[in-house]
């Protein structure tokens, strides 16, 4: 199909258009809505929710389209539309009503574009390019989200919830093309996206990105992988970039005539409903998201001398501290003074911690890991050791188990036996599962821990703490076992 | 009185646990504390929860935030009874005539009594060995530290809950039930606070066991208790005159407004618990207060429309100003592209349904709850035509379930109810007639509200019309 120059030329004004999406394996993930449309009335239902436009694919019994299909949403500059993809095979009731309603030929496969309305806005009976796509969308006046929300932000310098959310649709839109560029396999993001859509909503679907970390990079990825060449940087984080940057360092609005507004302030605003980041741990392979989360970061870390407890700058700066654009925990709690009133076991506060050793498992960082929870468990197996005394003689389970507890090994616990095995600090390690066994009731900790040395190699370590797991009492709860001597 | 119900909690929930991991329990509570504990030893038969509560009660006690722990005088774990008092006080070197007292973290002894003291005396006794409450810390630490954030958040939310109890006293309000949780506790220690974008609700938690693992929490304010008291009103006449409003309000209002100078509330993310009857509307002080800054978060709703957080502070202050609309400030207001009605939080969208009807501004509520219904029903795409044209069963049956999934989630209140009112009132009968029609199906008692309505708003057309309906029924059964 021939493009009409004057198109063309539109297409690179409103697209970043790319010459190298051609890789060979086709791996991101799309807006795949893969569940039941058992007719037409649903589909339409689900269609009208969706914003700009949803791609429909009816496939035949052999799913010949299929993944050729979804590879062609990858590609740009299709992939910029971000447009939740439907695919029906032909045991759903509702692509037979469409054929049947439109005239369509059965058997043989069929795409269509279809507005919120239900409006067929573009189809065919051919396999389309993903150039042939994006040109349908633009005769049809179907702009991306992101774009639609930057015609607004003309008008409306100011507005600060659509700048968010503009954000965050050019985030997901350089994650999906980050993982399509690294060839990252479907299986990697793929987990995020059902319960996404169980929500069924345009926030549903934005919410696949998510700050749990499950469609993050794992350590292997980042090891492995290379970063993005400047070319390709630029093509797929350079706008996202840009627009973080100028929402960070060009915010001029102030509420009042006093207001001494530091960009901070305006951050948090737009954080305020902080389920759907604007950073993501995917610009880890982009040097120039790097150093933009390296600027924010330091912003980040600056505000929270001033408020140590914030839950959402303590979010934000685990996020970016997957990019590693940020200082280690440790110095920066050095320049963190807690409010008096913070008591010390909560400092930092335990989701914190929890976020980031998560953070920090996923990126392989073990010695942050170390650096962190060494210093608090030193300092609750010293009180065991203080208290155990008071007990009367009796060897006693309890204190310790108040800490050395299954929350415990769970947030924390098995981190740091990981972080040490992974270091190669075997009889520190050992020493701490002996430790465990004298001062906790938890039995379970033991079967992770063989597991976890059976599966980097130490294999007579594993033997003793799996019998050391057998010879302890039963625990199948939280609940501390007492035992007196 | 709260503690009392409580108290039988707190003491109740150990019991379950084994002899000496409950004695743990109670150590480890007092250890994890940041402020000393007062431990109570309960006598078998006495009435020391009498004493107790007298205690408590007091609002100088109350605001040293002391940890309580109360120590039953025997414990029956497993069938067998333990002698819980005496062990603990065995711990402590304590005599077996020792009612009270008042211990560190570090399990220092400060102070011990064999009868129940007054609140002043026990107060000064404190004072004398170094104990300061909660609100005192915080103002030394801010002489150091005037620009800490969470510190003087904080502050705000002690300075909010002293001027609270002390106005209801001063002005002989009675308590609100949602603040009673003030009396007890540490809620400095227990308790999340707004700094950090989390609840400000107050809860104190018992730990069901004594590893900390599993902790039940147990919420004082009244909307756990579904058989708690309603908050009341506040009367009109209930003003503080200037000298009492600027002793009991002065520092409170000086922390809000420093607050506002540089946008910090928004960087701290204020939060106000939700008050039917917010108690600042007592202070002129406050009232005024709140009247200059309103328009600030006005200003930032403008960049953030549909922000629960600043709607939520709108919201208060709106209440205690008194005269302040909420739809004119939605209509100020710029959606996103893609946001509708149901967009903004409910809290704000029953508000603004209320002013709507209070103020009959039926065309705003036509027009966005026309929007909300359709969302919800479906009916915003071809499948309208579908249903009003009966031409789709299926598509029918789609839309009428949703319309009771809709009734019953209790939105008949929340939107069909002012809706229909709505279009009625501005005479749209025919969405008045699609709206009837795909409830039709749902019951008659769906149709007998809706002509009531239309009776209520002296339509007897549409009364006698929607009447058909079901008579249709009926024949058809």
């Amino acid at each position: 199909m021939k493009i009409p120059k004057f198109l063309k030329i539109t297409m690179l004004c409103l697209f970043p258009v790319t010459l190298f999406c051609q890789v060979e394996s086709r791996v991101a993930s799309v807006n795949i809505m893969d569940v039941g449309v058992q007719d037409l009335a649903t589909l339409l239902r689900r269609v009208s929710t969706n914003i700009p436009a949803t791609i429909v694919l009816l496939d035949s019994q052999e799913k010949d389209w299929e993944e050729p299909f979804k590879n062609i949403l990858r590609e740009d500059p299709f992939a910029l539309m971000n447009l939740t993809f439907i695919s029906l095979s032909t045991d759903q009731g509702a692509g037979n009503e469409l054929r049947e309603r439109e005239g369509w030929q059965e058997k043989i496969p069929h795409w269509a574009i279809l507005s919120p309305e239900g409006r067929i806005v573009a189809h065919g009976a051919s396999l389309p390019t993903s150039t042939q796509l994006a040109e349908a969308c633009y005769s049809a006046r179907i702009v991306s989200k992101a774009e639609t929300y930057r015609q607004f932000l003309r008008e409306h310098p100011n507005h600060e919830e659509t700048r968010r959310a503009m954000l965050q649709e050019m985030l997901e839109v350089a994650e999906k093309r980050t993982r399509y560029a690294l060839q990252v396999p479907e299986s990697t993001t793929q987990s995020r996206i059902p319960s996404a859509f169980v929500m069924g909503s345009i926030g549903g679907l934005n919410s696949t990105i998510n700050s749990s970390g499950s469609g993050d990079p794992t350590a292997e990825q980042i090891e492995n992988l290379p970063e993005l060449t400047s070319e390709a940087d630029e093509r797929i984080w350079g706008n996202y970039c840009s627009e973080l940057r100028r929402y960070l360092e060009g915010i001029t609005w102030q509420s009042s005539e006093n207001s001494t507004n530091t960009g901070i302030s305006s951050l948090i605003l737009t954080l305020t409903r902080a389920s759907k980041p604007i950073t993501s741990a995917w610009g880890i392979y982009s040097p120039l998201t790097r150093e933009t989360y390296s600027r924010i970061a330091s912003k980040v870390e600056e505000a929270m001398t001033r408020q140590p407890s914030s839950t959402t700058l303590w979010q934000l700066w685990v996020s970016l501290q997957k990019t590693r654009a940020t200082r280690s925990m440790a110095q920066l709690l050095a320049d963190l003074e807690p409010s008096p009133t913070v008591p010390a076991t909560n400092w930092p506060p335990e989701s914190v911690r929890t976020d980031y050793i998560r953070s920090c498992r996923e990126i392989g960082d073990w010695k942050a890991i170390l650096d962190l929870v060494e210093p608090i468990w030193e300092m609750q197996k010293a009180l065991i050791e203080r208290d155990r005394p008071a007990i009367d003689g009796a060897r006693n389970f309890s204190l310790g188990s108040a800490f050395f507890n299954q929350s415990f090994w769970t947030s924390s616990g098995e981190a740091y036996l990981e972080a040490l095995l992974m270091q190669g600090r075997l009889t520190e390690a050992e020493q701490m599962m002996r430790t465990w066994e004298s001062v906790s009731g938890w039995s379970g900790a033991f079967t992770v821990a063989a597991n976890l040395a059976e599966k980097l190699g130490h294999e007579n370590t594993a033997k003793v703490w799996r019998e050391l797991g057998e010879k302890a009492p039963p625990a199948t709860s939280n609940a501390p076992v007492q035992i007196f001597r | 009185m709260r503690a009392t119900i409580f108290l039988p909690l707190l003491i109740g929930l150990p019991l379950t646990a084994q002899t000496d991991f409950f004695q743990q329990g109670l150590l480890n509570r007092i250890k994890t504390s940041t402020q000393p504990s007062l431990l109570i030893f309960l006598q078998q038969g006495s009435n020391s929860l009498t004493h107790y509560t007298k205690l408590i009660q007091n609002e100088a006690v109350a605001e040293l935030g002391l940890n309580l722990v109360a120590v039953p005088h025997t414990a029956t774990i497993n069938r067998t009874s333990v002698d819980s008092g005496n062990n603990m006080r065995r711990h402590f070197g304590l005599g077996s005539n020792i009612l009270w007292a008042v211990v560190t973290p570090a399990e220092q002894l400060l102070l011990t009594g064999t009868a129940w003291p007054e609140p002043e005396e026990f107060v000064q006794q404190l004072s004398g060995k170094g104990v300061q409450s909660p609100a005192s810390v915080l103002r030394d630490f801010l002489k150091t530290h005037p620009d800490h954030l969470d510190a003087r958040v904080e502050l705000l939310h002690l300075q909010l809950k002293s001027a609270d109890k002390r106005t209801r006293t001063e002005l002989d309000i009675d308590p609100d039930p949602d603040t009673a949780t003030a009396l007890t506790g540490n809620p400095i220690a227990r308790n999340r606070l707004p700094g950090g974008g989390q609840s400000s609700t107050f809860t104190t938690s018992i730990r069901s066991s004594a590893d900390g693992s599993s902790p039940t929490t147990l919420s004082f304010p009244g909307s756990v208790d579904p058989n708690a008291p309603k908050p009341k009103p506040i009367p009109d006449d209930k003003v503080l005159d200037t000298v009492t409003d600027l002793k009991i309000w002065g520092g409170y209002a000086e922390s809000f407004d420093r607050l506002f100078v540089a946008d910090d509330w928004i960087a701290v993310g204020l939060v106000f618990e939700n008050r039917e009857y917010p108690i600042e509307v007592c202070s002129p002080l406050v009232k005024n207060l709140y009247r200059r800054k309103i328009s600030q978060v006005e200003t930032a709703l403008e960049l953030a429309p549909v922000s629960p957080r600043l709607w939520s502070i709108w919201s208060r202050m709106a209440d205690v100003v008194g005269d302040r609309s909420a739809i004119s400030v939605f209509e100020r207001l710029v959606p996103r592209p893609g946001a509708n009605f149901s967009s903004w939080p409910e809290d704000v969208r029953n508000r603004l349904i209320s002013e709507a009807r209070t103020t009959g501004k039926w065309d705003f509520l036509a027009n966005n709850l026309w929007t909300e219904y359709e969302r919800s029903s479906g009916t915003n795409n071809s499948i309208t035509s579908f249903a009003v044209n009966d031409a789709n069963r299926a598509a029918v049956n789609d839309a009428a379930r949703r319309v009771t999934e809709l009734m019953n989630s209790d939105q008949w209140e929340k939107i069909i109810a002012p809706l229909l009112e709505a279009l009625i009132r501005t005479n749209d009968t025919g969405r008045a007639d699609i709206v009837v029609n795909t409830l039709k199906d749902r019951g008659e008692i769906n149709i007998q509200k809706a002509i009531g309505l239309a009776n209520i708003c002296s339509r007897p057309d549409l009364a006698q019309r929607w009447g058909v309906f079901i008579s249709e029924k009926e024949s058809n059964i």
